[in-house]
């Protein structure tokens, strides 16, 4: 579909142009956070302290037919990316279609122009930028931008806007090649391999110190499980759940098979290492290192995944 | 938008049996069309509540009103049973696969069942009933705590009557106690069988000596269906709860065959 060139101030604009609500990153101090419409924005870096997850799946909501305004998040990085597909998968594939999470969202997004400690997606083999399932994506260079148009909506959005767009010359595709390689370069470390099965030896000492919070969980862009509730008249309310809170498996005669942390904490690691690419033919965790962050027993789970 | 799977139809309780004392069966007659298959199952919901999974007990065949059968359990199955006649339920589904009644045509039929688990292998036995020519051979066994516990005591001299021999054992017996006593398993004992097809459905202890009493007398594993409860919520595959290993009860089951599941852990928990 091609590759475009915009400036740092043509981008402006062609942001003020996008119908609905509008996301962006903005940078505080080291980190990056979702605001809508900021007047200062960026799309440098890596990935923002929350998942863009919060767009698509809402984490607390009525299962109703409802209004919905129209929305773009810009600055998705590709990690957060692959957790969108993969979101998409569970929720927009199978017998039955999930009709609430959200996929008319017009999705921009970025390379990753550098990272930080926690990141590890090259020690999974992903790359630091997006490469399927944007509509857009944006490469910082000095200057401007190179706009990969990746759906016909992006295409569309790109041909109404065509003035503030030129083409692109070979010294810019390698000038993004080249960042793009040294991206890569800065995340350093064991590959994580992880199959069979998991010995849980290794990593008990990791495991004893989660508290079951769910921090990890909810701060996952992937991480999907929820809990229904019933209100009145028969509509029904959903929260995001997470398998680490010990009554997440219990059945209704109260045999409970995960109630052991260890049993949760290895769920976990399944869950996105093991189940989820025989049900949803994807991995379920994409190396953010958010969980990493989160934390509250300090487990670094790049250090568990190395050491399995 | 397009169709809602969180949103239930509407459904009047019009009967209600009391089996033992903590197990009844509601009949419901449902505001919409509905069907299912024999073995998928079906969220019961209450309104302000909640709402718990259940295998419809009735024959898939009978479609202007359905049966549940519903032990007191928890929250929300003690909130079920204070319903009355003439109130209103939800109810969502049918989820999951159910039995897969072709695969046993010609084929000798062995039904492995006990207390509130014969909720759901009544349905299926009304199935096989109605197209009983197509069974080599159709056996019941079924085990309950004491005589008091067993539900659908009237049914039995029927199914009797219909072709399906029958086998009942109680863990107690009292003075009317004629027939066997101990658990469900000694009744595998009491049968010549030409191990073909089984199919277990009960509390998860006797899933568990049900399923290995099997293999012991030769039952083949993809032979033994089990029908396996787990925490279902969403029933659509979408919330995680069922996980049993790579499978989501939900949308995979609720009927496995032992040799798909086998060699997962945690199976009987
Ligand atoms: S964030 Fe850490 S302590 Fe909290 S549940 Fe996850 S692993 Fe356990
Ligand atoms: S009940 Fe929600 S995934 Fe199975």
């Amino acid at each position: 579909m091609g590759t475009r060139f915009i400036s740092k101030e043509r981008l402006k604009e062609f942001i003020k142009k996008l119908e609905g609500e509008v996301f962006i990153p903005q940078k505080l101090e080291d980190t990056f956070r979702w605001q809508r419409y900021p007047t200062e924005f960026t799309l440098e870096g890596f990935r923002t302290i929350f998942p863009p997850k919060y767009f698509f799946y809402n984490p607390q909501e009525i299962l109703k037919e409802k209004q919905t305004n129209k929305r773009t998040v810009i600055g998705i990085k590709a990690c957060d990316l692959r957790g969108i597909l993969f979101l998409r998968k569970v929720f927009k594939e199978g017998d039955f279609i999930d009709p609430f999470f959200r996929d008319d969202i017009l999705i921009i997004s970025a390379d990753c122009t550098y990272t930080e400690k926690n990141c590890f997606c090259t020690l999974l083999n992903d790359n630091p930028y997006p490469e399927e399932g944007y509509d857009l994506n944006f490469s910082e260079l000095k200057d401007g931008y190179l706009v990969d148009i990746g759906s016909e909506r992006g295409e569309a959005l790109v041909t109404e806007n065509e003035i503030m767009f030129s083409t692109v010359d070979q010294q810019q595709i390698i000038d993004r090649d080249m960042m793009r390689e040294r991206v890569i370069k800065e995340i350093e470390g064991k590959k994580i391999e992880i199959n069979g099965n998991i010995d849980e030896g290794k990593i008990i000492d990791y495991i004893n110190k989660c508290v079951s919070c769910s921090a990890c969980t909810n701060i996952c862009p992937a991480c999907f499980c929820f809990l229904l509730d019933e209100k009145k008249d028969f509509e029904k309310v959903r929260y995001w759940d997470s398998c680490q809170y010990p009554g997440y498996a219990r059945v209704a005669g109260g045999a409970n098979p995960r109630k052991k942390l260890d049993k949760r904490f290895i769920h976990r690691i399944k869950c996105k290492f093991e189940y989820s690419p025989v049900r949803f033919d994807s991995r379920g965790c994409f190396a953010c290192g958010r969980c990493i962050s989160a934390c509250y027993g300090k487990i670094n789970f790049k250090d568990v995944l190395q050491s399995l | 938008m397009s169709y809602n799977p969180y949103k239930p139809i509407l459904s009047k309780v019009t009967s209600i049996i009391d089996e033992t004392h903590n197990i009844k069966t509601f009949t419901l007659v449902h505001e919409e069309e509905f069907e299912f298959k024999t073995g998928q199952f079906v969220q019961f919901v209450i309104s302000e509540v909640g709402e718990a999974p259940f295998t419809p007990s009735s024959s898939p065949y009978v479609k202007e009103k359905m049966d549940i059968t519903i032990m007191k359990a928890g929250r929300v199955t003690n909130m079920i049973h204070t319903l009355k006649e003439g109130d209103l339920v939800g109810i969502r589904g049918p989820f999951g696969k159910g039995y897969p009644i072709e695969d046993f045509y010609g084929r000798e039929v062995l039904i492995l069942g006990g207390g509130v688990g014969m909720a759901p292998l009544r349905s299926l036995l009304l199935t096989l009933i109605a197209q009983k020519d197509k069974f080599k051979r159709l056996l019941l066994l079924y085990g309950a705590k004491t005589p008091g516990d067993i539900i659908y005591k009237e049914q039995f001299a029927d199914w009797k009557r219909q072709g399906v021999e029958i086998y009942r054992t109680v863990d107690n017996g009292d003075e009317t106690w004629k027939e066997k006593t101990g658990v469900v398993t000694v009744l595998c004992d009491d049968v010549k069988v030409g191990k073909e097809i089984a199919i277990v459905c009960g509390p998860p202890i006797m899933m568990r000596f049900g399923t290995f009493k099997l293999l012991d007398m030769g039952y083949r594993p993809e032979n033994i269906y089990l029908s396996m409860e787990k925490n279902m919520s969403c029933g659509i595959g979408k919330c995680g709860h069922c996980a049993l290993g790579p499978y989501f009860v939900c949308k995979d089951g609720p009927v496995f065959k032992y040799s798909e599941i086998e060699h997962l852990e945690d199976i009987w928990d």
